[in-house]
């Protein structure tokens, strides 16, 4: 286990899971990353990250549990904390166990049309491509996704 | 929300320029004005220069409007991608798949 970030800025948002709040999203982790003093290259990686991350949740992980209870009852976490040398950006939800990190990676070099029409994972390629660090736990019935990136 | 302008660039290719962003709230909208792209011409100029975000979403439409576009022996090209947008499109692979091209006049030359 990393050792835990020692805090300059810490942040946290729930929002129910659906996907015209991940803009929202989008927009305050986009903040955050702002006011510790990311480079605007930097941010958008982080942006796009976050982004992949809760759309595959809000489209896969809940998607079973959005017919069974409705989409109200599903929510996605986010903590954000910075020392102000690393930022560190923790995701949770409650849908299945899943670890995207295991999923394979797609392949850039592969033929267009012999892409799979529905995507192919690139989003979550994209999160272990921009991020520095990426691990997943799954604890108290819940997916912990957590990246970090320096500033 | 993203605007979209389909514009005739010869008799067998349309340029559509998108501005605004392109994520999984928006590809829908992305996805209609490709279709409709798709079903006026062979060939599709992708004027991505007022486009500021772009999440896999919006690329897996550019892979599947590449895809409908050959089945009628036509081709897609992307036109000034801004540079967030051409990382993801770099990420993906699609830069050395596809044709990118700086301004439009290099991809109007494409399809003359």
């Amino acid at each position: 286990m990393v050792k835990p970030i020692k805090m300059h800025i810490e942040d946290s948002l729930s929002v129910v899971a659906q996907i015209e709040e991940v803009p929202r999203i989008c927009e305050w982790v986009t903040s955050i990353a702002l006011k510790v003093g990311m480079p605007l290259k930097a941010v958008h990686h982080v942006e796009l990250s976050v982004d992949e991350v809760c759309t595959n949740i809000v489209e896969h992980g809940y998607s079973q549990n959005r017919v069974l209870f409705g989409e109200q009852s599903n929510r996605i976490e986010l903590r954000c904390q910075s020392d102000g040398v690393r930022f560190l950006i923790v995701i949770v939800d409650d849908s299945p166990p899943f670890n995207p990190l295991e999923l394979p990676d797609p392949d850039p070099s592969k033929p267009l049309d012999q892409r799979p029409e529905y995507g192919g994972g690139w989003g979550v390629y994209f999160v272990k491509n921009l991020m520095d660090h990426v691990w997943y736990d799954y604890r108290t019935q819940r997916n912990y996704l957590y990246m970090v990136k320096g500033i | 929300m993203p605007e979209f302008d389909i514009q005739p660039t010869s008799e067998s290719t349309l340029t559509l320029a998108v501005t605004g962003r392109i994520d999984s709230m928006t590809v829908t909208m992305f996805r209609d004005a490709m279709q409709q792209a798709i079903k006026q011409a062979r060939n599709i100029i992708l004027n991505l220069s007022g486009v500021e975000y772009m999440s896999s979403a919006g690329l897996r439409e550019i892979v599947n409007g590449f895809k409908a576009l050959q089945q009628k022996q036509g081709e897609i090209c992307i036109v000034q991608p801004t540079e967030r947008v051409f990382e993801v499109i770099n990420m993906a692979g699609l830069d050395t798949l596809l044709s990118v091209y700086d301004s439009m006049e290099e991809a109007t030359k494409r399809f003359e």
